[in-house]
């Protein structure tokens, strides 16, 4: 419980300054970091890191692509299902401060395997499995960072592909064969 | 520019010139606090101003489409995170808040709670009847009642039995719910208007009353002049883009923060509001929580197709003392999610991911929800950005993990093939005696899904200026007519859902602040 005495007082702003320099560093650490990263792919890093360059955009395609298998066993591709558009949607609604986060976060993943392998290559240029393994990396590493960062894109990626109607006839989900769902939502959901 | 909006409520979305407006009471952020402080003043007579970040949403626009209502009825587009990203912090948006997207759980504060406040908080007379009768009122408005035996769904049932065999403590969880057609969409906002919620309940006859809404309207800052509140300060934010519009000023006599625990606390920092104890943002608490998944899949066991039907009408309580001494503290109940979030929570990914996902409409779900002691802090960010600081200590781990074995251990007691605990590394369970192999230190920072729906605590109530935020009447200790209304006010976590004491508590500040003007 917090308050009281003055030692309560002087945890309290060493926590605060401790979330400052956390902020900073994570906010900070991960545009310059990525900044960095876009130097050594010699692409081009968004002069405003909230907005996505198109080379980011396509990072954030192969991603969907690993990630959610699309166009595997019946599912729609990411074209068919619009996915990449979607996710676009998603993180244009995210504060400036999430979307700067996250496209440094596909800067970040782009250029990873150039330091981290299995292969130093770019990891939109690495074949399917290796681009797998890079992900199981992520997913799996003894750093929590790295596995919040896998976590923060998974979610981008699921949201964007599994809120498509296309994908719902797989999985059995719909509003259609919903008895509470209104009518007036129904027509041509799926 | 407010085509379509009730009588009352303006949207600052196309002001294009700052602007300035007056009041007597300017209530920010129109929750089940707020709006329960809007409605109680606005039937009254007294000149009040509500004002919402979000946007005044009818019915007809609740599409039950996760792409569509994500963005619209939740902060930060629903991706708010601590700022480890280790916990989703899912929160409301818009006219009525998270009463907007909850699936409307009704409880008291627990006595053991009460009796703790009062004791150490210095908060009399909680244990006594006024409250019991305010909490009584409050569910008489609401329509609370329990959910009916004939809308208890699959995924319920399933929940039950399990809890049934193995002989632990149920419940049968109340609603505030009138006419429900059972979609299962209440996260994404009522397609049929059967929430009895804030916008339904209390913004009408607020509005009747001569109340006013200012939405689409993003406070930044307290203004105070010689230690007493005199107004805010804002700016319009347009829906479609989220751009800033015309800034704008509403001066009033008192001003109601009902934000919610995050945005409140934010508010209340990048204001600089006196805080000589440093306690504003701190003591956050928000009850993480983490699915276990059963899977039902065998021969020609029915489907349970979780996301149909009232979502959540069962609870075991085996596990969940209250008080300070409170040796368990894992609230488990049943939960569901729709595609989208699902598949955020189901481990792995590509076609192992999507093998899972083809499973989805025979899982049941049981949400294993911590009562918890750890404490985080709030800072404001740019705009609505709020940074969330927290971090579950070994205590914390281990209460998670008791209550994740038990929900696992409750499936495969209700039929289960299998229970899934979705880590990383995911942990499955074909036995009830391989349950207990799962430890505390097997779980850790972002190894597990963690989702929060009740952030509170941040600007708590107490009779000791020293160590509390406000005082017992929801007034700030160190500014005057200035006022808390939301789950800020907790002193401590509570281990349940929220709505129904922030809707009284509201009740409360409401009486106070009409007694004093």
């Amino acid at each position: 419980m917090s308050g009281g005495g003055i030692g309560d007082r002087l945890i309290n702003r060493a926590l605060k300054s401790k979330d400052f320099a956390q902020r900073l560093v994570q906010q900070q650490g991960l545009v310059a970091a990525s900044r960095f990263a876009a130097r050594v792919l010699r692409e081009r890093a968004p002069e405003d890191p909230s907005q996505l360059e198109d080379w980011q955009v396509e990072v954030l395609r192969t991603l969907l692509q690993v990630m959610t298998a699309a166009g595997d066993e019946g599912l729609p591709s990411l074209e068919e299902s619009g996915a990449l558009e979607t996710t676009l949607t998603f993180v244009g609604w995210m504060p400036e401060e999430s979307r700067a986060a996250l496209g440094s976060l596909l800067v970040l993943f782009e250029a990873g395997p150039l330091i981290l392998g299995p292969k130093r290559e770019r990891f939109t240029r690495l074949d399917p499995s290796m681009q797998a393994t890079y992900l199981e990396s992520w997913a799996n590493s003894p750093l929590p960072p790295r596995r919040a960062a896998f976590r923060a894109l998974k979610s981008a990626c699921m949201m964007g592909y599994w809120t498509r109607p296309k994908t719902w006839g797989v999985i059995g989900y719909g509003l259609e064969g919903n008895p509470g769902v209104p009518e007036r939502l129904k027509t041509g959901r799926t | 520019m407010n085509q379509g909006l009730p009588q009352g409520i303006t949207s600052a979305a196309h002001q294009r010139e700052p602007f300035k407006l007056r009041a007597e009471v300017v209530i920010v952020g129109l929750g089940a606090g707020g709006g329960m402080v809007f409605h109680d003043l606005a039937i009254k007579g007294v000149d009040v101003l509500a004002v919402e970040v979000g946007s005044y949403f009818r019915v007809e626009e609740m599409t039950c489409l996760e792409e569509q209502m994500m963005p619209q009825i939740f902060a930060e587009a629903g991706a708010r995170a601590t700022e480890d990203f280790g916990i989703n912090v899912m929160q409301g948006r818009g006219v009525g808040g998270s009463t907007l997207h909850n699936t409307n759980l009704c409880k008291r504060l627990p006595k053991e709670i009460l009796a703790y406040w009062e004791e150490a908080y210095g908060l009399d007379g909680l244990t006594g009847r006024a409250l019991d009768e305010d909490f009584a009122a409050v569910e008489a408005l609401l329509n609370v009642h329990p959910v009916p035996d004939d809308q208890v769904n699959r995924n319920n049932a399933l929940f039950a039995r399990g809890i049934e065999k193995l002989g632990y403590q149920m419940g049968r969880l109340s609603h505030n719910r009138k006419e429900c057609k059972q979609s299962g969409f209440c996260e994404l906002g009522c397609p049929n208007n059967g929430k009895e919620n804030v916008s339904k309940v209390l913004v009408p006859p607020a509005l009747k009353g001569g109340g006013r809404i200012l939405a689409d309207a993003r406070i930044d800052t307290v203004l105070t002049k010689n230690g007493r509140a005199v107004g805010v300060r804002g700016v319009g934010i347009d829906p479609g883009t989220r751009r800033e519009t015309a800034p704008f000023e509403i001066m009033a006599t008192r001003v109601v923060l009902s934000a919610s625990a995050t945005a409140s606390a934010a508010i209340h920092k990048r204001s600089r509001i006196a805080d000589p104890h440093g306690l504003a943002g701190t003591n956050l608490h928000l009850h993480p929580g983490t699915p276990v998944v059963g899977f039902f899949d065998e021969g020609d066991e029915p489907l349970v197709e979780g996301w149909k039907g009232v979502p959540q009408a069962v609870e075991c309580t085996e596990f969940l003392e209250f008080g300070p001494g409170a040796k368990k503290r894992a609230w488990l109940v049943s939960g569901f999610a729709h595609a989208g979030a699902a598949a955020g929570f189901m481990p792995g990914f590509g076609a192992e991911h999507a093998r899972l996902m083809r499973k989805f409409p025979r899982v049941a779900v049981v949400i294993v929800m911590l009562h918890d002691h750890a404490a985080g802090r709030v800072s404001p960010g740019r705009g609505e950005k709020v940074h969330v600081f927290y971090e579950l200590d070994q205590e914390e781990w281990d209460q998670m993990a008791m209550g994740i074995r038990e929900a696992a251990r409750i499936l495969l007691a209700a039929g289960a093939r299998r229970a899934l605990v979705p880590m990383n590394q995911p942990r499955w369970f074909d036995d009830p005696m391989e349950v207990d192999r799962l430890r505390s230190t097997d779980l850790g920072p972002m190894r597990l899904p963690l989702v929060a729906v009740h952030p509170m605590s941040t600007l708590w109530m107490g009779a000791d200026p020293r160590r509390s935020v406000v005082n017992p009447r929801g007034e700030h200790h160190h500014v005057r007519d200035l006022y808390v209304a939301d789950g800020s006010l907790f002193p401590t976590s509570i281990g349940g859902p929220p709505q129904i004491p922030i809707y009284t508590f509201g009740r409360q500040v409401a009486r106070h602040i009409y007694q004093g003007l």
